[in-house]
């Protein structure tokens, strides 16, 4: 088999396993943490709008 | 770090390079990064001499309070908005540009990160011209005296060694890093100690810039707002290359905001309280670090700080290498990651030796700033809202017979129209070169977060537009839409607003064919009422509305359109959605609703565009409709519609004149007092026509010269030796390719055998009878594999695969993978519940095709194999469901 087609292969492998659902295995935020992400967010914007007023 | 087993086919560490110092998938075995690690290399790549200058630049626009606040909460503000996509590099252990192969192109891409490359790379340059100056202020520091050219010998010492960091690859860069940030962050805490006792604490905490008066410090604030937003997201090219190889979703994401956001943004911080102190000192605002250093700081510690600050620019070339590298094997696939760090060392270099790229640094920045916010836009609306967080990888890695991405020649025109016209909306509200701001309102949203946030909306309504959602989601196969269209919903009333947009469609559309629409019986008719059309093509939509002008109203559409054109826009017209020849009460409930509220209901009972300009027949079910609903009924026979663009060729003849006959067919007395076949007989006379009889009527000629070509997919059976499927054509003639018999077609429609002359609506139906005949003799079998392609609703197509199809006596057998319930399943159609079937001859140009419908999806059937004609199908469903019908009455 030649390097290229090899390559590949290997390749095509680690796409089918991430299409398997390998991201099963990565932590994932969760519902929780995108609304902790969308307070944070929030509670800056509302410090960067009262900074214009100090 | 888990060593992969490399074999002799891949070479020594093939796998591991591609992963790691490549642009493979890192798989969930390949992670290597907790948050602390992550966040260790990610502030090594925040970290780095420019803080300083961006912290002295704030100091010049804004108080020390208010600097505070745009360093740390404008700053996390836009990185926990901008940053949030990344997560998709840690799912998937992709970089960012793999993603966005999906939204430039795969050829789109490449120009992009060249581009990015080209404008952002100059920053590293920066970096090492700092770290020559730091080291020049240190040696001067002990009076060694350094000869002619030592700066440029210096700043070329910080670039070989980054790179020798970045070429020896990850596992260095983390050790590096591992050892450096923390020391950069103590250097950093002691920085602040020295700023604060050097000069009394209170010149700094209430420190305002000189010359600030209350009329101009919001444009100021507002200033530093932007300088902020933008300076952290000149990171978005390079914001996955680590989190990629993190073990949690979580950890990657919050490694960029707080390396960036924290770390980054208190050195930018120690570069505004240096520059205060600096001021009040010396009466200058110096940003040159060393320089800080050297007159504010003790010797002692003075000399460890800034040693290890010049050396932060080192630690920065190195991760800024390593990432931007693995960028550039996006598109140089076959170029060693080694040799791509070398050519960024190259070109960090060459803009070293030029010796001006401080002077052209704001330029750099200016054309960097405009393009980021619209980049990180189109990734964040596409990642979570237009592909909705899954992602063609075999398109994306451009594997054989996966295109989903290649666009127009690998180009995504839209992702570039948004790109474009983002960075366009950031120069039309400030012009960073001259400082002038053009429109005050959208300033205050800050140039940047306007052109994320009008590039995130553009893109996101374009996508909304059917024909750009089909452009774009060429990959909707991997994550479908599965939810059935709700049929229940209340159908609006044709919007008053679009009404005038409408008309003038239908009048466009029409123009030049001389339509006329002749009324008969019509005088002092009011909504509610059914109106009822013959169906000959897409021009009857055109002409219909022109014909109940002034009256709005609403009209039984079927799924695929609203697919096709969109849900919102076929429910602004008013459109009821139904599927072909199934019994949807839904639909009648929402028929019921129209006339209830005094609107009028358009139905084009046939339900399918005519073959051969001939009219199908009237299901009785209408009839026991018009009962029902008690309402007067008006006709619309249209005439020209079919002969204009034919179902089996579409181009238009434009010699063909329009005529539409519209007839007050029954009153509300007659409605109630006739019987359901009386009224089925009085509506199947009013909307029956023969398109070619009334060409002939009115001496039509259609010069056409392709006017048969088409001609054979509802003519598929030889009329001289009964051949089937052997029927082709071309320019004006049919032929048959058994026999060799070749028809020619007259400018009046008729088709002519030497001097034998053939009505096509005759031969159609010889044809059917020749259908009847081989059910009745027990001969008739359709058993075929065919495409099987889902509508479950009005966004999109759900592959199914390879089916199977069988059509006899017993009706309609499609075995077929069902996505609902995963797994292999027949469903049946009885011939008594198949009036007729929906046909197509070239849909979306993927060939005939046959539509099946359940209540809450649609079935499209293409052959894969000979022996299928769309018309002997429906034949042969037709007549066995009449002989059925008969049989069970």
């Amino acid at each position: 088999m030649k390097m290229k087609d090899y390559f590949l292969e290997e390749l095509e492998k680690r796409i089918t396993i991430i299409e398997k659902g390998d991201a099963e295995n990565i932590k994932k935020m969760t519902k929780w943490d995108y609304i902790v992400v969308a307070v944070l967010a929030a509670l800056c914007l509302i410090g960067v709008v009262i900074g214009a007023f100090i | 770090m888990r060593k992969e087993k490399d074999t002799e086919k891949g070479g020594q560490g093939g796998i591991e390079r591609e992963v790691y110092c490549g642009i493979w998938p890192a798989l969930s075995n390949n992670r290597i990064y907790g948050f602390i690690d992550a966040l260790l290399v990610l502030s090594g790549y925040c970290i780095a001499t420019w803080s300083y200058t961006q912290g002295s630049y704030l100091a010049t626009l804004v108080g020390f309070k208010k600097l505070l606040i745009g360093a740390f909460l404008g700053a996390i503000l836009m990185l926990l908005i901008y940053q949030l996509p990344v997560i998709l590099s840690v799912r998937y252990g992709i970089d960012i540009w793999i993603w966005l192969r999906s939204i430039f192109g795969t050829s789109g891409v490449k120009v992009m990160t060249i581009i990015i490359i080209l404008i952002n790379f100059p920053w590293y340059a920066v970096c090492c011209e700092l770290f020559a100056s730091s080291m020049e202020n240190l040696l001067g520091l002990f009076h060694i005296p350094l000869p002619e050219g030592s700066h440029l010998f210096l700043a070329l010492l910080c670039v070989v060694i980054g790179t020798i960091i970045a070429y020896k690859g990850i596992s260095t860069i983390t050790w590096t890093t591992r050892v450096l940030v923390p020391l950069l962050l103590l250097v950093g805490v002691a920085v602040v100690i020295v700023g604060f006792t050097s000069v009394p604490a209170d010149v700094i905490w209430n420190y305002v810039p000189q010359g600030a008066d209350k009329s101009n410090s919001f444009i100021s604030y507002i200033l530093s707002i932007e300088a902020n937003f933008a300076f952290v997201i000149t990171l978005v090219g390079g914001m996955a290359g680590i989190p990629r190889l993190c073990k949690s979703e979580k950890s990657g994401f919050y490694a960029g905001v707080l390396g960036q956001g924290l770390s980054g943004s208190f050195f930018v911080v120690i570069g505004a309280v240096m520059a205060i102190a600096m001021q009040h000192v010396t009466g200058q605002m110096v940003d040159d670090p060393t320089l800080m250093m050297a007159t504010l700081s003790v010797p002692a510690l003075g000399l460890t700080s800034l040693l290890l600050v010049a050396f932060a620019n080192i630690g920065t070339q190195a991760v800024g290498s390593y990432i931007y590298a693995v960028m550039l094997k996006s598109t140089f696939k076959k170029t060693s990651y080694h040799v791509l760090v070398i050519v960024l060392g190259v070109y960090v270099s060459i803009l070293c030796v030029w010796g001006k790229i401080v002077d052209y640094f704001g330029s750099f920045l200016t054309i960097s700033a405009c393009i980021y916010a619209p980049l990180a836009a189109l990734l964040f609306v596409d990642f979570f809202f237009i592909r909705k967080q899954r992602l063609d990888l075999k398109s994306a890695y451009e594997f054989k017979g996966h295109n989903s991405y290649h666009y127009t020649r690998g180009y995504n025109i839209i992702g570039f129209a948004c790109l474009i016209g983002g960075s366009l909306l950031s120069l039309a509200i400030y012009n960073p070169v001259t400082g002038e701001i053009h429109n005050l309102h959208l300033f205050t949203l800050t140039p940047t977060g306007c052109a994320f946030l009008g590039t995130a909306i553009a893109y996101f309504l374009l996508c909304k537009l059917p024909f750009v959602r089909r452009y774009v989601r060429k990959d909707v196969s991997i994550n479908p839409d599965k939810e059935p269209f709700d049929r229940n919903k209340v159908p609006p009333k044709q919007n008053l607003f679009a009404m005038p947009f409408i008309w003038l469609m239908c009048l466009i559309c029409t123009f030049g064919t001389k339509l006329k629409v002749n009324k008969t019986g019509h005088k002092g008719i009011k909504p509610p009422f059914i109106v009822l059309g013959t169906h000959h093509s897409f021009t009857d939509f055109y002409v219909t509305p022109l014909a109940l002008f002034p009256h709005r109203a609403n009209y039984v559409s079927e799924l695929e359109g609203f697919e096709y054109y969109g849900e919102w826009i076929y429910r602004q017209m008013g459109c009821l959605g139904t599927r072909k020849f199934v019994n949807d009460l839904a639909l009648i409930k929402n028929i019921k609703r129209v006339i209830e509220r005094k609107g009028i209901l358009v139905l084009y009972p046939e339900a399918r565009y005519a073959n051969v300009g001939t009219s199908s027949k009237l299901p009785i079910s209408v009839a026991k409709m018009v009962k029902l609903l008690k309402v007067p009924v008006v006709t619309l026979n249209m005439k020209g519609n079919y002969l204009q663009a034919p179902l089996w060729n579409l181009k238009k003849r434009r010699e063909v004149r329009l005529h539409t006959d519209m007839i007050y067919a029954l009153d509300k007395d007659e409605v109630k007092e006739l019987s359901v076949e009386e009224i089925h007989q009085r509506l199947s006379e009013l909307l029956s026509y023969d398109e070619y009889a009334w060409q002939r009527e009115q001496k039509m000629s259609i010069r056409y010269r392709d006017r048969a070509k088409g001609l054979h997919l509802p003519l598929y059976q030889c009329y001289s030796c009964h051949e089937e499927f052997q029927m082709a054509s071309s320019g004006s003639e049919l032929i048959c390719k058994a026999c060799g018999a070749v028809y020619h077609m007259d400018e009046y429609g008729s088709l002519w055998l030497g001097k034998k002359e053939i009505y096509i609506p005759d031969w159609y139906e010889w044809q059917r009878e020749q259908v009847n005949e081989e059910i009745e003799s027990g001969r008739y079998i359709l058993d075929i594999k065919v495409e099987v392609s889902a509508l479950p609703n009005a966004k999109n197509f759900i592959d199914c695969g390879e089916g199977h199809l069988i059509h006899d006596g017993n009706g309609f057998s499609l075995t077929f993978y069902d996505y609902e319930i995963e797994k292999y399943r027949t469903l049946l159609w009885p011939c008594a519940q198949t009036f007729s079937i929906h046909t197509e001859y070239n849909y979306r140009g993927k060939g005939q095709c046959i539509t099946l419908s359940t209540l809450d999806n649609t079935y499209f059937l293409f052959p894969l194999e000979e022996g299928f004609n769309a018309t002997k199908i429906q034949f042969a469903t037709e007549y066995m469901h009449s002989v059925t019908y008969a049989y069970n009455k």
